[in-house]
């Protein structure tokens, strides 16, 4: 299911009854959604959540009963998103995960249960992120780890 | 013309394919079906540089599952 392009869209009421998508779910160049309300029933993705390039996207509130992504996870150019509270917590991934270029993003609460990633880690570029704390779970990382450019409070 | 749009609402509850929905008129338009799964793709948008008119995906409440 793809969501792109809609400029003047405040919200996604209306897909609140959807509760699986088959494949994979990508929500881009929504510019005036500010979370994820209306994707409240979702609990799995067949392959891949693609969030990115909503500029005014605060949380990803809405998504909260997600448990499951098959494959990747992507957050990508959302500049305003402050959290990842409020999005539903998968354990594992059998493709990557990419969170970059979110620069006003403050944590990755949202990953706290994930335990391996079968192949690239990519945390880059989210310039008021603090620490990897949500990240503690992890044990397998099947690819290239990339984490740079953090405002890591060491 | 309404018995034919009475038929389809009764009996047309999957839609098999992909449905692409590029104006707030093809989301109103589509609704009307008024089906509740979709056999494929369901992509809301268009690449257009100033983006589409759709204010709004409240039409689209009946669909529970998309497959694509």
């Amino acid at each position: 299911m793809l969501v792109f392009y809609n400029f003047s869209l405040p919200n996604l009421n209306g897909l609140h009854n959807i509760t699986s998508v088959g494949k994979y779910l990508t929500i881009n160049r929504n510019d005036k959604l500010t979370n994820l309300n209306g994707l409240d029933k979702i609990t799995s993705i067949g392959t891949n959540l693609s969030i990115g390039e909503n500029d005014d996207l605060v949380s990803l509130t809405g998504l909260g009963l997600l448990s499951s992504v098959g494959e990747s996870i992507s957050l990508r150019q959302n500049k305003s998103l402050a959290t990842t509270a409020g999005m539903g917590k998968v354990t594992s991934l059998s493709s990557y995960l990419q969170v970059s270029f979110n620069e006003s993003l403050t944590n990755l609460e949202a990953f706290d249960q994930l335990t391996s990633i079968s192949s690239r880690l990519e945390i880059r570029n989210n310039n008021t992120l603090p620490n990897l704390a949500g990240l503690n779970e992890l044990v397998s990382v099947g690819g290239n780890l990339d984490i740079s450019n953090l405002f890591l409070d060491l | 013309m309404t018995f034919g749009l009475l038929t389809m609402t009764c009996h047309a509850q999957q839609y098999e394919g992909n449905v692409n929905l590029r104006t707030q008129a093809e989301d109103n338009a589509f609704a009307v079906a008024g089906y509740t799964s979709i056999n494929g793709n369901l992509s809301i948008g268009d690449w257009i540089w100033d983006g589409t008119d759709i204010m709004t995906l409240s039409q689209l409440s009946s669909v529970t599952s998309v497959t694509g």
